[in-house]
């Protein structure tokens, strides 16, 4: 989210940035024990009690999609800094076998049915399995580690969260290129990881709690060219690879295991060991590289195999997913993808019991994920889609499911224009997106700033007769939020904030030709050859930009 | 420098002006984005109760007689009340955890309507463009001659006078407020009474917000300055019936207890300070003596501890209230302590009350273990 401050005072900021702490973000020293993470009980309290340190594993990985190495190289990171606090550390394996021997003892902490955590059955396995690894280990205290997704404040050319600060463009800028580009009159918020230290007494009385920041996972895109992000993601592969940024997270968030309130106030602001925001960031690594936000792949194999392969189609009726359209808006969805998929020659036969056939499917099979693990049981898909197809009772069998559907989703807003899944719309006026400042005849709004929005796309899903997806894709239909601009005069500035609120469900899926467009968009790449494809989008490149 | 404050100019924001009621598409909006916001408070009960407050106080001043309001309550840590534009009110259940009676929750509403019907802010941002527009020219000489460098001691100076202006409009609509308080049939002093209380309850729980409610510096300045306005002999209040108390007491424990259950794991510090509070108010329950051991069993330092935590279990499973949970801590206790007969008694106990439990798979290998 990026808000803007009025362009006329860049240049009076500018003149002022050097001797002006209005400017400025300078953390301010945290004194109280309170403010320093200590939750429960001081400094000393904690030091003098914990000798005899039990780490607890990190879930491999960490998050969904991160390396699972990093997670015991954040380990060994945590054990060093605290083992310079003179804690020892005692294994935990009794407690990761009590982990196993309770998570079967629940019949597993995965929804067979979703592959999801069960969390409370999750959380209470973690729970007994403490209790007995206390009972046989006594440790002292526990730690723990987290890594948490969080959201970094930006203003100019730097970001700043739990503790630390990082360039927004992902590159280290020198002093002299910073003094002779100058600073972005910019500020707004951007995602960030960090990680969480928290030390409790055995019994889980948590006595300590701190962040320390990692690295940003987005970054401004400072060459972003016309209808390209302003934004660049750090793919998770490349999240926590960074040991030197993983030791200034971890001094982050234990300064006030290691020095008193007295040192880290004398020291905020003028020792790097104290002050981790003096780290030169010339001294670190270059951050991982950002790249665009891409879409996945719609076609899981190449268009002419699966064309080839198909020539009898189910189709199901649309999944609602929690919305709730006008009761004729289903029939018109089916009629106008019937419409675009005949060219292709199939053979689409209408399955209205499609979805409670599968739901009866997996009912019997027990769910198609592996309880203790959340792995998706391949076998069990094949047999559900086998029985499913064969309860739908088509003579001939069909070689595919089309699955229809509704989806929340989330647009990014450039300037008031929103755009997602091959759509477009003005988020302040819901009007058609037109490149260009409002002077000049175009919808965007440089009040509004950046950031998301939610809305509501269509998506198609092709499964052949073992369940194996094919086709996958999804048109953006609306946004479901009106963005709002609220103007705050803080003399000299003047700040735009950015405000969301949910439309009345009254109000969607009312506008036929957005409808019609979010069919045909999530249809495009299997309807269209990749040279009609090219052929589309270049002739909307030679018209006004006008979606 | 001209061109650039001439946009600043240019770009200030239309006043707006009109009747609080009128509010837009925006407030509309806003509205909803609440109602279906994972904060709002869904409770029929409450939303009646709070509405009956807000009517008694409607009914009592012909100035909000004639307006379309309506209250809900939001899911908030700390205490916040405000109300949109188009007259659709919200408290919070951290404002409701710590106030210590209707009267005071009544001030707290009127301390939030006064300024919005006498549209405050519109004023405050009009006095702001006013000063912004006389102050131009000196300003900007100011800003040229000293080549950018007089800008914070301009800075400092708008901020000043803005908030000698803030602090101004807040002891007019507070006058206000206290009168509404009086003709409702509240003891006036429930307004300072109410900050006061804040104030104390958030010192005692180590919290603070940055807002009007939950800043403990801006409680405490504003409550001084209620207590001057409020220091004449307060008349006999007439709305304090033991069925609205009750009600009261009612809504304030549960969230106050829900609460303190929430810090047990994050913020253990204001979990006694939060029980005090209610147990005084309403004696120990079932659920908060729970809370009161699961406190005393995190505090446990050697064998006394494993005794006073034991005790403080057998105390709150004599309440026929006493969550489930409460036999099964109580339970792996005696477990721990060996005394195996009546961990086994007592974590059937919990079987028997939560037979479908998450952890109850996991609690029935404990047994297996103690046969």
């Amino acid at each position: 989210m990026r808000t803007t401050s009025a362009r006329g005072i860049a240049v009076v900021a500018i003149l002022c940035a050097a001797s002006s702490p209005v400017w400025s973000v300078t953390p301010s020293p945290p004194l109280t024990p309170q403010q320093l993470g200590f939750t429960s009980g001081s400094r000393e309290d904690l030091l003098a009690r914990c000798k005899k340190v039990a780490l607890l594993p990190l879930d491999r990985p960490a998050l969904p999609g991160l390396d699972p190495e990093a997670s015991a190289r954040l380990e060994a990171a945590t054990r060093s800094a605290l083992g310079d606090l003179g804690m020892t550390f005692i294994s935990t394996d009794s407690y990761t076998r009590a982990v196993e021997r309770f998570s079967r003892a629940v019949g597993g902490v995965y929804d067979p049915y979703l592959g999801t955590q069960r969390r409370n059955a999750y959380q209470s396995v973690l729970a007994n399995a403490l209790r007995d690894f206390v009972s046989q280990e006594a440790p002292d205290c526990l730690a723990t580690l987290e890594v948490a997704l969080r959201t970094a404040n930006w203003r100019g050319n730097h970001a700043y969260w739990d503790f630390v600060e990082e360039s927004v463009y992902g590159e280290v800028q020198s002093a002299a290129a910073a003094f002779f580009f100058g600073s972005r009159n910019e500020s707004g918020t951007i995602g960030a990881l960090s990680l969480r230290l928290q030390i409790s007494n055995p019994e889980g009385k948590l006595l300590y709690s701190r962040f320390g920041g990692v690295q940003l996972t987005t970054y401004l895109n400072k060459h972003a060219g016309k209808g390209e992000s302003d934004f660049l993601g750090v793919a998770r592969t490349k999240w926590l690879q960074d040991d030197k940024r993983l030791g200034r997270a971890l001094t982050a968030a234990t300064v006030p295991l290691r020095y008193t309130p007295e040192q880290i106030s004398a020291g905020w602001g003028k020792d790097q060991v104290i002050d981790v925001t003096l780290v030169p960031l010339t001294s670190l690594p270059v951050p991982p590289a950002g790249g665009q936000f891409e879409r996945p792949a719609a076609l899981q194999m190449p268009r002419e195999e699966l064309l080839k392969s198909l020539h009898r189609v189910a189709l199901g009726p649309l999944l609602l997913n929690g919305f709730t359209p006008p009761t004729e808006y289903a029939s018109h969805v089916t009629a106008r993808v019937r419409e675009r998929l005949a060219p292709l020659n199939w053979d689409i036969v209408d399955a209205p019991s499609l979805n409670s056939a599968f739901e009866a499917a997996l009912k019997s099979t027990g769910g198609l994920y592996d309880p203790n693990t959340g792995v998706l049981d391949k076998e069990k898909q094949r047999a559900v889609f086998a029985s499913v197809t064969k309860s739908l009772g088509l003579t001939p069998p069909p070689d595919a499911i089309l699955v229809m559907a509704l989806a929340h989703t989330r647009a990014e807003q450039r300037s008031g224009n929103a755009r997602w899944d091959g759509t477009a719309q003005q988020a302040l006026t819901f009007g058609n997106v037109v490149d260009g400042p409002h002077m000049l005849g175009g919808s965007a709004d440089n009040t509004a700033g950046e950031g998301f929005v939610d809305a509501s796309s269509f998506e198609v899903i092709l499964r052949d007769s073992e369940g194996k997806v094919t086709y996958r894709a999804r048109g953006g239909i609306e946004l479901l939020q009106q963005l709002s601009i609220k103007t705050e005069i803080h003399y000299p500035r003047t700040e735009y904030k950015q405000q969301l609120a949910t439309r009345a469900p009254s109000e969607l899926f009312k506008d036929e030709s957005r409808n019609a467009a979010a069919i045909d968009a999530a249809l495009r790449e299997l309807v269209l050859s990749p040279a009609e494809i090219a052929a589309q989008d270049a002739a909307a490149r030679e018209k006004p930009s006008k979606h | 420098v001209v061109a650039a404050s001439a946009m600043l100019l240019a770009r200030s924001p239309a006043l707006p002006a009109g009747a609080p009621a009128g509010g837009g598409l925006s407030d509309e909006r806003l509205e909803a984005a609440y109602t279906s916001g994972g904060t709002f408070v869904h409770s029929t009960a409450l939303d009646a109760y709070l509405a009956e407050v807000l009517r008694q106080l409607q009914s009592a001043n012909p100035e909000l007689a004639s307006l379309s309001l309506r209250i809900h309550c939001l899911t908030d840590d700390l205490p916040y009340s405000f109300v949109l534009g188009n007259g659709a009110a919200y408290v919070t259940t951290g404002l409701l955890a710590r106030l210590d009676d209707q009267a005071q929750l009544s001030a707290t509403l009127a301390l939030t309507l006064a300024p919005w019907i006498r549209h405050d802010r519109d004023s405050l941002d009009a006095e702001g463009h006013r000063r912004l527009v006389r102050n131009f020219l000196p300003n900007l000489l100011l800003l040229t001659a000293t080549a950018g460098f007089g800008a914070p001691a301009l800075a400092k100076a708008d901020a000043k006078a803005r908030a000698n202006s803030e602090t101004q409009a807040q002891s007019a609509s507070d006058a206000v407020a206290v009168d509404w308080i009086a003709r409702a049939g509240y003891a006036p002093d429930a307004a300072a009474l109410a900050l006061t209380g804040l104030r104390d309850a958030l010192l005692s729980e180590q919290r603070a917000g940055q807002t009007e409610f939950s800043d403990p510096e801006l409680l405490k300045a504003r409550s001084e300055r209620l207590s001057r306005k409020s220091s004449e002999p307060a008349p006999i209040p007439t709305i304090s019936t033991n069925d609205s108390a009750a009600q009261f007491a009612r809504f304030s424990n549960h969230y106050a207890l829900a609460q303190a259950a929430a810090d047990l794991a994050k913020h253990p510090v204001s979990v006694l300070p939060i029980l005090e509070r209610t147990e005084k108010r309403q004696g120990e329950t079932g659920y908060s003596a729970y809370l009161r051991a699961e406190l005393t069993r995190r505090n446990i330092e050697g064998p006394p501890g494993v005794a006073a935590a034991i005790a403080a279990y057998e105390k709150c499973v004599t309440h026929t209230d006493a969550p489930a949970a409460a036999y099964r801590e109580l339970g792996l206790l005696y477990r721990r302590s060996g005394e195996l007969e009546r961990a086994r008694a007592t974590l059937l106990k919990y079987l028997d009350r939560a037979p479908t439990a998450d952890d109850a798979p996991i609690i029935r290998t404990y047994l297996d273990d103690l046969k």
